[in-house]
């Protein structure tokens, strides 16, 4: 015994780390079995909806497809969330999508410039188009038991098609839209109403007025809107990009109605685009204007360090996605009221900004949560399977009622708070795209951080950025459409399929089948092309100084057609320029 | 002792000492050396890591050199690595005050003291600064500006030089959102620096000091500062240069902290980008990786150009005259290019007036020391202690000692002040709501919410777990193994033992952060991602090579006849090195021990990369992760903050003599 005490003397670290060591390893081996029991199937979902109740949103409804599949279909099915903060998700699901060690289902677009999601949608995830053409089995006895699954989403799962690959890439589980959240009682203290300006002329002279009172506890003056990088986007993105709407009609090549990035930089390194066209420079000054009445510093404040002002009733506006409203709703309960309108537009009587102004911003895009299922799944039926139970009318509807979100699919019921809060659909895009990846990605998020801080003028911007954006954007445009050019011998393939099937002497139908494959040829191969060739000529030749966009007439053709119908005064040039 | 050279002729008596050699070799070789040449090879290619990989040449290099972003990045490293010189100094203080503590019992109670906010983990001190110190809104730093009145001196100071309000009287400075600051808030995070390294080395160095000199110079009247300038600084110089190198390369080779503090951008405007921040930007943001290599390659060179540089700076006075002549013309020649490339002009010049007369400076110090290093006879010494003016016989009165001491113990008060604000301020938080949090975030508020930590454990054991499993496993190995290497070089000088030799010293200066690229494939490859495994096996890889380089030494100093007798007894290799070895490199084990465990328990890079599942993830990549999520709960998220410290504070408590002991006897020998 002596003994024993002397050497638990002698080696007490020695045997305190074994201790530690043997804790480790048996809390290891604890968690691991408890998490893939023998026999079970995992199925890792990684997705970056760290907001309050997503979490148990994906647990719930897991654990009732856990207990659905062991009854009906006798399978020990396992969900597992990998839960990636925002910060970290780009580099996070780049090396894990490189690495081969991605989840099964993984959320597509953020943490990375759109065209390498493109790229990884490409090259590391499976198409979903053969699925969305059925119909969806977790819908059966209900109104939607035969109609096919992409139908049943709100805006007939366009937000899960990618136009780069004609295919359907993910599946969305909810919708969204950006509204100004603000702090009625708070307002109604400083301003005199609880109503917030509708227009934006208005809704500045509030923040003035917001921004000269002191609060009386403190001293400190009242900050108007709340908010941090993250936030200032939605700004940029929702309301003051609208502004370059008209600039459509010039670089629109591919005639699809939105601004592709690629499109922009042909038009901006030809010259179509000037980046001093006032309706570039509205957006910006929209934006100086803006964050004027931001917190100091808020573009490095964590999103939710720029909720803490908000919550704290600090500041009294704060535009953020319905994503966040039930989480701001819990902050605010008890304490004050929170209201919500559409971000405060120009009107068109506006001297300065109202003729750039046509409309609010089309939201049928903001469907979200896009779920893609990963080509190194294991088991991608029972991935998919559980994508169809997530995207049923009931699953839908239970999942967005824990999560407190408006569910995307038709006829799903959204939760009390959110209803009135579904996506306008009758609106504009905004034609500003500068987003064309790599290096020219980093050097524009740096200089507009500088800007939206007011480090920088937007005359030190352009002439900063833009030498950089053309020189360097060549490089960046002929990655991005070397990956695309990568899938056009998976678009071979198919047709290869289609075409073959089209000749099988026993196919019904043979006549749809050779529409398909026409339909395919043009939409996926040809004119993809076409476009691409058409801008490879504008790099390589440019524009002569008179040419005009797409959608515009040249000056001769507004001469011939006023010589035609003899009113050249209603179709003159000045009209033309009114359009832009 | 200079150990026997064996010769190819007689390998076949001694060729077992091989196999102490065979598993640093393998490890050294496939972690370190099969990435690096990866990353050579691939930095000739346009390469996406993935499908894409097309023959450039050196298109890579010639880009990455035209490239203003990445110039820019190594002119921040230099500064943050002269503000990293500069930060050296408290530590150095600190560990002379502790030093002269007359009681024992005082030093004890210090040094303890300064251990436990010395080691809590450098991620958690960053996100404590970001979330309560740089916060613009209500952080303490603004705060304490507001509330002090140092914001007035400010707005002078900015109104005279032209800064741009920056500093503003009633406005809130935007630390990490306002591009001129952001700077700034990278070098003073962490005040008032005092790392566990710096201070444990010194005082290590200072215990050295026998207490006749002291007593000595007592006798001679010698004064407070004469003591420290001529009889403590000279003797730490050897530790303060080798600090020096390791902070300079450190700062150009390190994103780790930058990452957590300013995100993968950099900061607003991209301003706080280092080159190796830059390059994991390229890698893993702009998915370059072949051009990613292509930094990885220059960054290694700069490093080992610095490494280079700086023993030949520290050996200046073994060098031939014409050996110091080529380091001169070498010197004026990356000076002019410094100077030649706009954005390093002042670098360039800096090297440019120091290079021609750094023989002299370097004098000047040298004859600062009372005891002329080795080579000084006592006569000499005397002799120079007589004829310092400074040391005069002026003996210090009653007055002045009361008021030194006093300077001293409030010094030493003051830094374990701000040391522990971090460490209080976690605890604090950690006992609130988010409502408590919000509404008085910097004062003790009821009821304390205790369950917070019970949530955070729940949350974070089985990160902690893995860390724990993690750190113990790959530090046992890599002591292991390279005692079994040390064992290889220091008992004979086998045939190729001094290529292996210097394959381990090129390690010392390879920054581990340029082979991120290939490694991350080579894992992929071997199918280790996403596991444990490739995490140990790395960290043992990398460990190994500082633990060869100190145990060595060791080794070597064991006497001749220690071995010689086990020999006659018939012992083999393996049973000297457990009867005659291992009994006698206990405490040096124990410190190169401390501080492995310590280097991979705050290793949050590789994992971020490497791991995938949340049961496999290490204590700190949870930490970051917590850190993001949106409406954070702040309570649990501190006391998550605090449960990953108590493991290495405990361990340093634990391990705290060994490791003074371990570091006196030589563990870094300056």
């Amino acid at each position: 015994m002596k003994s024993l005490w002397q050497f638990i003397r002698n080696n007490y670290a020695i045997l305190a780390v074994l201790c530690v060591f043997a804790w480790a390893c048996a809390t290891i081996v604890r968690h691991r079995a408890k998490e893939a029991p023998p026999g079970t199937i995992t199925l890792r979902v990684a997705h970056w909806q760290l907001e309050p109740g997503v979490r148990d949103g994906f647990r719930i409804l897991g654990e009732e497809y856990q207990k659905m599949m062991k009854q009906t279909r006798d399978i020990d099915v396992r969900i597992v969330q990998d839960l990636i903060p925002e910060s970290t998700y780009g580099q996070w699901a780049s090396t894990q999508l490189m690495g081969g060690t991605a989840s099964d289902i993984v959320e597509i677009g953020l943490g990375l410039p759109a065209p390498m999601w493109l790229a990884y949608l490409n090259r590391y995830f499976m198409p979903l188009t053969p699925y969305v053409m059925e119909p969806n089995p977790y819908n059966k006895g209900e109104a939607f038991a035969n109609t096919a699954w992409r139908q049943t989403f709100t805006d007939g799962m366009r937000a899960g098609y990618r136009e780069e690959l004609q295919e359907y890439m993910t599946v969305p589980l909810s919708q969204f839209n950006m509204r100004l959240f603000y702090n009625k009682d708070l307002l109604r203290k400083l301003t005199g109403s609880d109503q917030a300006p509708p227009d934006y002329r208005g809704f500045l002279a509030a923040c003035a007025k917001i921004a000269e009172q002191k609060s009386p506890t403190t001293g400190r003056a009242y900050v108007p809107i709340a908010g941090s990088g993250y936030n200032i986007g939605m700004w940029e993105t929702n309301l003051c990009e609208l502004a370059t709407y008209g600039l459509l009609r010039r670089a629109d090549f591919n005639r699809d109605a939105t601004m592709g990035n690629d499109e922009f930089y042909v038009a901006i390194r030809t010259g179509m685009i000037r980046f001093d066209d006032p309706a570039i420079k509205t957006r910006f000054q929209m934006v100086h204007e803006l964050t004027q009445h931001f917190p100091p510093g808020f573009t490095g404040l964590s999103r939710d360090d720029g909720v803490f002002l908000f919550t704290q009733q600090r500041a009294v506006f704060m535009t953020t996605g319905t994503w966040d409203a039930e989480a701001l709703r819990a902050n605010a309960k008890g304490q004050f009221e929170v209201g919500m309108m559409n971000l405060p537009l120009p009107l068109s009587s506006d001297p300065e900004y109202g003729r750039f102004f046509v409309g609010p911003r089309y939201e049928q895009g903001w469907i979200g949560i896009p779920m893609g299922i990963t080509r190194t799944c294991k088991h991608p039926e029972i991935a998919l399977d559980f994508l169809q139970y997530l995207s049923s009318r009931r699953g839908n509807q239970e999942f967005n009622r824990i999560v407190g979100w408006v569910p995307a699919i038709s006829g799903a019921e959204p939760p009390p708070f959110m209803r009135g809060f579904e996506p306008n659909m009758s609106g504009i895009y905004p034609a500003f795209n500068v987003n064309l990846g790599g290096e020219t990605f980093i050097k524009w998020q740096q200089i507009n951080a500088l800007f939206q801080v007011n480090q920088c003028t937007f005359e030190k911007l352009a002439e900063e950025f833009v030498p950089f954006y053309i020189e360097r954007g060549k490089k960046d445009w002929t990655e991005q459409q070397r990956d695309w050019r990568r899938g056009l011998q998976k678009n071979e393939q198919m047709l290869a399929a289609t075409r073959a099937k089209a000749l099988d002497p026993k196919a019904r139908d043979t006549e749809v089948l050779w529409a398909r494959y026409r339909n395919l040829t043009v939409r996926r191969q040809l004119w993809p092309e076409t476009v691409h060739q058409a801008q490879v000529r504008m790099l390589e030749q440019g524009f002569a100084p008179d040419a005009v966009g797409p959608y515009e007439f040249t000056p001769a053709a507004y001469a011939r057609l006023g010589q035609e119908f003899g009113k050249s005064a209603g179709v003159s040039p000045a009209t033309k320029e009114g359009a832009r | 002792m200079t150990p026997q050279t064996v010769h190819w002729r007689q390998l076949r008596h001694h060729w077992e000492l091989y196999l102490f050699f065979i598993p640093t070799l393998i490890l050294i070789v496939t972690f370190q050396y099969f990435p690096a040449g990866s990353g050579i090879f691939h930095s000739f290619y346009r390469w996406n890591g993935s499908d894409v990989s097309e023959y450039v040449g050196f298109a890579n290099y010639a880009d990455l050199l035209q490239n203003p972003a990445f110039w820019a990045s190594f002119k921040l490293a230099f500064l943050l690595g002269f503000w990293n010189v500069v930060k050296m100094i408290p530590a150095l203080l600190v560990a002379v005050c502790i030093h002269r503590c007359v009681s024992t019992k005082m030093q004890f109670l210090y040094r303890a003291l300064f251990v436990i906010p010395m080691v809590i983990p450098g991620l958690v001190i960053v996100l404590i600064w970001r979330s309560f110190f740089f916060e613009t809104t209500s952080g303490y730093l603004n705060w304490f500006l507001q509330g002090s009145g140092a914001i007035q001196w400010l707005a002078w100071l900015d109104t005279q030089f032209g800064w741009g309000e920056i500093f503003v009287v009633g406005k809130n400075a935007a630390w990490l959102g306002d591009p001129r600051l952001i700077v700034l808030s990278c070098i003073i995070w962490g005040f008032p620096w005092v790392g566990s390294f710096a201070v444990l080395t010194y005082l290590a160095k200072l215990q050295g000091i026998g207490n006749d000199i002291y007593e000595a110079a007592a006798i001679d009247g010698v004064n407070w500062w004469t003591k420290f300038t001529r009889i403590e600084l000279p003797l730490i110089l050897g530790s303060i240069h080798l600090l020096l190198v390791f902070v300079i390369i450190d700062t150009i080779k390190d994103a780790g902290m930058i990452l957590a503090l300013a995100g993968i951008q950099g900061g607003p405007g991209g301003v706080a980008t280092v080159p190796a921040l830059f390059m994991l930007r390229k890698a893993f943001v702009e998915q370059q990786m072949g051009y990613a290599c292509a930094v990885g390659i220059v960054l290694m060179l700069v490093v080992m150009t610095l490494q280079k540089a700086s023993n030949l700076l520290l050996n200046w006075g073994e060098l031939k005259g014409q050996q110091r002549v080529f380091a001169r013309i070498a010197g004026l020649l990356l000076a002019a290019l410094l100077t030649w490339y706009g954005l390093l002009i002042p670098w360039g010049l800096i090297l440019f007036f120091a290079i021609l007369p750094y023989g002299w400076i370097r004098d000047g110090f040298e004859k600062l020391n009372l005891f002329g290093g080795d080579s000084a006879t006592e006569m000499e010494r005397q002799q120079r202690l007589a004829a310092d003016p400074s040391a005069g016989s002026k003996r210090m009165n009653r007055m002045t000692e009361i008021l030194l001491r006093t300077a001293k113990h409030g010094f030493i008060l003051f830094v374990l002040a701000f040391a522990f604000l971090p460490l209080g301020l976690m605890l604090l938080v950690s006992l609130k709501d988010n409502n408590q949090f919000y509404l008085k975030p910097a004062r003790l508020t009821f009821p304390m919410h205790w369950e917070n930590w019970s949530t955070a454990w729940t949350s974070i054991a089985p990160t902690v777990a893995n860390s724990l499993f993690l750190s113990i496993l790959s530090t046992s190995l890599a002591l292991t193994f390279a005692l079994g290497a040390a064992y290889f070089f220091a008992r004979k000088r086998m045939p190729m033992s001094g290529l292996f030799w210097n394959a381990i010293l090129v390690l010392l200066m390879l920054p581990a952060i340029a082979n991120l690229v290939p490694l991350f494939r080579l894992l992929r490859d071997l199918n280790l991602l996403n596991t444990l495994t490739a995490l140990i096996l790395v960290s043992t890889s990398a460990g190994q090579v500082f633990a060869i380089f100190v145990l060595r030494n060791f080794v070597a100093d064991i006497p001749q006849e220690l071995f010689e007798a086990a020999e006659v007894d018939g012992a083999s290799h393996f049973q000297q090195m457990r009867v005659v070895v291992f009994p006698l490199v206990g405490p040096i084990l124990g410190t190169v021990g401390v501080m492995n465990f310590i280097s991979v328990w705050n290793d949050f890079v590789l994992p971020l990369i490497v791991i995938r599942d949340h049961i496999r993830l290490p204590v700190m990549v949870e930490l970051l992760r917590m850190a993001g999520e949106y409406f954070k709960v702040w309570g649990p998220l501190m006391a998550g903050y605090a449960l990953a410290s108590i493991p290495v504070i405990i361990l340093f408590l634990f391990t705290m003599k060994f490791f003074i002991r371990g570091l006196t006897e030589g563990a870094v020998k300056g």
